[in-house]
């Protein structure tokens, strides 16, 4: 099992075993920069952040038990940075991040798939940035990580009742992107 | 429709609740419209975001050699160095190690140490003349006689 394999690589970090650490990056770097670009709303944030966290992973490698799941681990070290770096004002409200065309691969079978996959990219951006932080973090672990309340709970040091009420009012305002997307402006209606 | 409801409904999509929720939920669910209209709402916006493709993330090898470069540091030397080599706390360090280094060169040279002037016979010399002419000005000179008086005061003077 991959989770086992990475909990079992983080063991050798541990012990200052730099090849092991070089195959958790390679595995994880994608994942990673994906969640920061998020969390931040910045592409040249993101990959600075990312770079932070895996350093940040290997000097804390001491502190993680193998009853705990890596990708936990690494998601919680990921929230921490990048809750700090927002709090000292990292944010680049001057460079938003938008996806490119090819980031959002269309479904074949739909002619206007491309731009319904866009627009539907665009509105999930536009919900994150409304957002609160810790909204942020557990919608991005739940929807794109795949992460389960209770690792996501580990992950922000809350309770999973918290977690399940940040993700419901999350949704929420994703759903009402969603539904202004579907709802053509005034001005084409006249 | 209850204010938990709504919450729950998230929670019930995407799978995280127990058993015993899920059947009473379920149960609400079957006698509120609104809850299913909101249910239906939500479960095809979970759908749609999570039917979205992964963004595609370039691996750029610098980023990874760099990485890997700066764990290979020791943690000391980034460390302490990184903490303490940044203006707020270098010029504080800067002002302080001036003030020792002038209060240190105060202490060495201290009285005892304090050069003390001794004149030499031409600077001894000058001094009478300079003493000898100030009689004249306090004196007044109106006379020739008038040397002779000084010279007499500076002979009463020398004799102990």
């Amino acid at each position: 099992m991959a989770e086992d394999d990475d909990a079992a690589l983080m063991t050798q970090v541990a012990r200052g075993d730099r090849l092991s650490f070089a195959t958790l990056f390679d595995r994880h770097w994608a994942r990673v920069v994906r969640f920061c670009r998020r969390f931040t709303g910045s592409e040249a944030l993101a990959e600075e952040a990312a770079q932070e966290v895996f350093v940040k992973l290997y000097r804390s490698a001491g502190r993680y038990r193998p009853t705990a799941k890596f990708t936990t681990f690494l998601f919680r070290v990921a929230t921490n940075h990048c809750l700090n770096e927002l709090r000292r004002g990292a944010q680049a409200a001057q460079e938003p991040f938008v996806p490119a065309a090819h980031d959002v691969a269309p479904a074949p079978e739909r002619a206007d798939a491309p731009l319904e996959a866009a627009e539907l990219q665009a509105a999930v951006v536009r919900a994150l940035d409304g957002m609160s932080d810790r909204e942020r973090a557990a919608f991005s672990l739940c929807r794109f990580e795949g992460l389960p309340y209770a690792d996501i709970a580990q992950a922000l040091e809350a309770s999973e009742a918290a977690v399940k009420s940040l993700i419901h009012r999350a949704t929420l305002q994703v759903m009402h992107e969603v539904q202004a997307l579907a709802a053509p402006p005034l001005k084409e209606l006249a | 429709m209850m204010p938990d409801d709504a919450e729950q409904l998230t929670a019930y999509i995407d799978g995280e609740l127990s058993p015993e929720a899920v059947q009473a939920l379920e149960a609400r669910l079957a006698a509120d419209p609104a809850l299913r209209s909101l249910h239906a709402q939500l479960a095809l916006t979970v759908a749609k975001v999570e039917a979205l493709p992964p963004e595609t993330v370039a691996v750029r090898p610098a980023a990874r050699a760099a990485v890997l470069r700066r764990v290979a540091e020791p943690e000391e030397r980034q460390g302490f160095f990184a903490a303490w080599l940044t203006p707020r706390r270098l010029l504080p360090s800067l002002g302080l190690s001036v003030a020792v280094a002038i209060a240190v060169a105060v202490s060495l040279r201290g009285p005892h140490e304090r050069e003390v002037d001794v004149p030499g016979e031409e600077e001894l010399q000058l001094a009478q003349q300079l003493d000898v002419l100030e009689n004249y000005e306090v004196l007044g000179l109106e006379s020739a006689d008038d040397f002779e008086v000084v010279a007499a005061l500076h002979e009463l003077e020398a004799t102990p």
